[in-house]
């Protein structure tokens, strides 16, 4: 069978600590359409940072995107984008992205890439699974925009197919699967949330917040016009999802700066600065 | 139109698809009750566009195909595949009110179904639940009971989507002060004959890697009733 695909690369890491107990990247190779930038141990947290960038300043027709990340030894790694993640306008052909994630032996993994931006006409796959022992901690953050929405350009992307599965001890905890296309009904419930819909979603799963979430009341505090969040546990009392929907940008910064912080601090964390200058 | 001898399976159907038979439904609002103090629907129009816009597409995409695949897995004796579907529906009701509110309909139809019928498939899933410590979700025992019936899988489907709705509506009358006739006229709107088979013969080609639906207005509202000061229905 032909293969349609543009760019196929990605990345692989491994993350485990060294006899000092720093986290440092035990294995790692990545490919055009992504440029790994030099590790960062962050003191103050005890995590190492990564910043995940893409070369050609996005996602195109035919590419494929595979992130692979392990964790392991008690590690902590923080994994991030400088910037926002465009997958841009396709004539024919979609871009597929797979996202594989295993924190094992008591480590603890912060994925939070900048916002997904689905732009005019874009046709967009991505799966992620994400594996995580008992004893393990993950923070897996996804957000995403129907468009620039500064440019006025919202909900004109083509399709997008997003499926998320979270196995913790290989049980599944969270299936979550949808595809969007803005000529039918499936984009419907986000496109009238508000005029300009931002959306975010927290997972959080950690052993010390299986009965808990000390900050729900606050999440469910940040309410206005145009903000709303909600918190809900996993199935099998594995974590914790918060959504978040946003009319407006700053508001939707402003809370996803807070709820991460409280996130952390009920994980008994400190959040990782990005360091995006 | 020519009328069908085979009609057995029809009073069992109406039995259980009727607010009599105790599945529970009444006493959850699926969110709705949150979505109405957030000020999102606040009419008998907001409800029927919700239902017609939100709930039956999500009908199409999530919930009957899953009715489908666990029909299948009933049908060609695959527990082990059963038990497996039913841990999926678990992880893809998102929230836990609505996780809950499957597994204690379920786990009640799945009962209703052992004291009914002569099922022994059925018998054998609660035995293999039970040994698991799991619970039936409502879609899972839906499957079960619709087999024991013999009821075609199109006639499931439109029951399906009959209880989906006049569940939303029979919360309405009580959050929205909806009378009957309103209620009734909803209803019959969201179940007319050609946008039920339009979401039947749309949601027979859903894919299991493909099945699901988006509604994080839904989702949230559903996780803050979890939290609400004061609520009528179960969370």
């Amino acid at each position: 069978m032909k293969n349609t695909f543009g760019l196929n690369g990605g990345v692989q890491l491994g993350c485990r600590r060294n006899g000092a107990g720093v986290p440092y990247l035990s294995s790692q190779r990545f490919s055009p359409p992504v440029h790994l930038s030099k590790p960062y141990f962050d003191e103050d947290t005890q995590s190492l940072l990564i910043n995940l960038s893409c070369p050609t300043a996005g996602l195109l027709a035919g590419d494929r995107m595979v992130c692979d990340i392990e964790i392991s030894d008690e590690a902590s790694m923080v994994v991030t984008t400088p910037g926002a993640t465009r997958s841009h306008f396709m004539r024919s052909g979609i871009a597929r992205v797979e996202q594989k994630l295993k924190i094992k032996e008591g480590s603890f993994l912060e994925f939070n890439p900048g916002a997904l931006i689905l732009q005019k006409a874009t046709n967009l796959e991505q799966i992620t699974e994400v594996e995580i022992d008992e004893d393990a901690e993950i923070l897996f953050v996804e957000k995403i925009l129907p468009g620039r929405i500064a440019h006025g350009e919202s909900f004109v992307f083509q399709k997008f197919s997003n499926q998320l599965r979270i196995k913790r001890e290989s049980q599944l905890v969270l299936l979550e699967s949808f595809v969007l296309n803005p000529r039918n009904e499936s984009a419907l419930p986000w496109k009238n949330s508000f005029p300009t819909p931002y959306y975010a979603s927290f997972y959080l799963l950690s052993p010390k917040l299986k009965e808990h979430l000390p900050s729900r009341d606050k999440i469910h505090g940040m309410r206005g016009s145009n903000l709303l969040a909600g918190v809900t546990s996993l199935h099998r009392k594995a974590g914790w999802l918060v959504k978040v929907l946003a009319g407006d940008p700053y508001e939707f910064k402003r809370a996803m700066k807070e709820i991460r912080r409280l996130l952390h601090a009920d994980m008994g964390r400190v959040p990782t600065d990005f360091r995006r200058y | 139109m020519p009328e069908t001898k085979n009609f057995e399976w029809l009073g069992g159907l109406i039995q259980t698809t009727d607010t009599l038979f105790p599945s529970g439904g009444y006493a959850h609002s699926y969110g709705l009750e949150e979505l109405v103090a957030l000020g999102r629907i606040s009419s008998g129009q907001d409800l029927e566009e919700f239902l017609l816009k939100e709930i039956l597409p999500a009908l199409e995409n999530q919930e009957l195909p899953y009715l489908r695949f666990c029909s299948e897995a009933v049908k060609n004796r695959e527990l082990e595949e059963l038990f497996d579907l039913n841990e999926e529906i678990s992880a893809w009701k998102l929230t836990r009110e609505t996780r809950e509110a499957g597994k204690s309909q379920g786990t009640q139809m799945i009962r209703m179904v052992g004291e009914i019928y002569e099922c022994p498939l059925s018998a054998e899933f609660h035995r293999l639940l039970h040994e698991r410590r799991e619970q039936c979700q409502q879609i899972t025992a839906t499957a079960l009971l619709r087999n024991a019936q013999q009821v075609p899988l199109t006639s499931s489907m439109i029951a399906w989507i009959y209880q989906a709705v006049s569940n939303f509506c029979s919360a309405s009358v009580k959050l929205l002060r909806l009378g009957e006739v309103a209620c009734q006229k909803i209803i019959h709107r969201s179940v007319q004959k050609d946008g039920i088979q339009k979401v039947i013969s749309k949601s027979l080609q859903v894919k299991r890697a493909n099945a699901g639906f988006f509604n994080p207005m839904l989702d949230l509202a559903s996780a803050r009733h979890e939290l609400a000061f004061s609520r009528l229905f179960i969370s």
